[in-house]
């Protein structure tokens, strides 16, 4: 082989060296950002099971607290009185700005009966829902009552 | 080295470099495995455990309540004394002795241990019932970040008996036996007697929720004594 072909050669080697590397680097760059995922986010807690405690803590003028309301309603078949404290609780108290809709209800875990449920009016939207529960036992310790909350809140 | 020569060195180096970056990308660094960092997870964890703390005391308080409307009735249906006494207090005898606060102190743990609670201390003073449990125990170890939250389950409710005076009685009656007075000469609580047997009804005001009536209604202790064998025989 003549020289300046040899020189050639060697030329284009190093530039076809050159090109598979820079075409791995690419390929391992894109196979690899389509699959590592990395992400730096924060959690935001909320306090609806605090917001759920403070109404069944509430007491009303004869030194009864909502809970224990539930339960005697429970007994007597009749919640009314339940369902009006805890409207006007809501009423005074929840932030309706930002929580428009909002779903309680009660349930006898025992026989799994839905007691009574108190909700928002409106169309449903798109605010994302977050939920709890609460027990509150009875007098047989089988058959406690189940408190569900949702809400649905704008995202700030 | 000629300058075809640095070619074979520089292509081996090259396909052992890239043999190696494709073995970490795909072999190490599991490409399925995404990588997140939250923010915030400690401090999450922390209020989470406060919540949880704050539910479970809910129904722990809520449990303590019943079982204690369940124990006063069924202390007050018992006249204060074990069941199979029928109401008859018989000093110094080892099942109707009247030892009050000892005698509702084992019902009450019967009724929380329904509940899965158990009794840690029981104070009656002046007619307020103190209840103690065992304290509620959370533990956070990570890292850097690690709490201890205990959380104190000590409950004051009024009494529906009225301890002061069924133990003002008891200290009466005891005198009694120790004297060897007739009953009515040692107290002056109301009282009707039949035959030798003095029979007393004690209530205290305050209602509670009755279990098996479900009605809220103030409990009355009913006991007796017989005059003639206040306390117990001795053989």
């Amino acid at each position: 082989m003549k020289k300046g072909t040899e020189e050639l050669m060697f030329v284009f080697s190093l530039i076809l060296i050159s090109l598979v590397l820079t075409l791995a680097f690419i390929t391992f760059s894109v196979a690899g950002r389509g699959k590592i995922e990395e992400k730096v986010s924060a959690i935001s807690g909320n306090e609806i099971n605090i917001n759920l405690l403070n109404y069944l803590r509430t007491k009303d003028e004869n030194n009864n607290t909502l809970s224990e309301i539930i339960v005697y309603s429970y007994y007597k078949k009749d919640y009314k009185n339940a369902v009006l404290m805890l409207e006007n609780l809501i009423k005074k108290f929840h932030d309706r700005e930002k929580c428009s809709i909002y779903y309680i209800n009660a349930v006898s875990v025992k026989n799994n009966e839905k007691l009574f449920e108190v909700t928002s009016l409106g169309k449903a939207n798109d605010a994302p829902r977050i939920s709890t529960f609460m027990l509150i036992p009875t007098f047989d310790s089988q058959d406690n009552i189940k408190i569900n909350y949702v809400e649905g809140c704008k995202n700030e | 080295m000629n300058k075809k020569g640095i070619f074979m060195p520089t292509l081996a180096l090259a396909t052992m470099f890239l043999l190696t970056y494709a073995f970490f990308v795909f072999i190490v660094k599991d490409p399925s495995l995404s990588y997140y960092l939250n923010l915030g997870n400690n401090q999450i964890s922390l209020t989470t455990a406060f919540k949880d703390a704050e539910a479970q005391l809910f129904y722990n308080e809520l449990a303590v309540k019943y079982s204690l409307y369940r124990a006063q009735e069924e202390f007050s249906n018992n006249g204060g004394v074990n069941v199979i006494c029928n109401g008859r207090w018989i000093f110094n005898d080892e099942k109707c002795n009247p030892d009050l606060e000892e005698n509702f102190k084992l019902i009450l743990k019967e009724r929380l241990k329904e509940y899965n609670l158990e009794l840690s201390e029981l104070k009656i003073e002046d007619n307020k019932i103190k209840v103690k449990l065992n304290n509620l125990n959370y533990y956070y170890n990570f890292a850097n970040f690690k709490y201890k939250y205990d959380v104190k389950q000590e409950f004051n409710y009024d009494s529906a008996v009225n301890f002061n005076k069924l133990n003002k009685i008891k200290n009466e009656l005891n005198n009694c036996l120790k004297t060897g007075s007739k009953i009515n000469a040692c107290t002056n609580e109301n009282n009707v007697k039949i035959g030798n047997i003095i029979y007393f009804a004690i209530e205290n005001n305050k209602n509670i929720l009755i279990s098996s009536s479900k009605e809220f209604k103030k409990i009355e202790v009913k006991f007796n004594a017989d005059e003639n064998s206040l306390g117990a025989v001795k053989f």
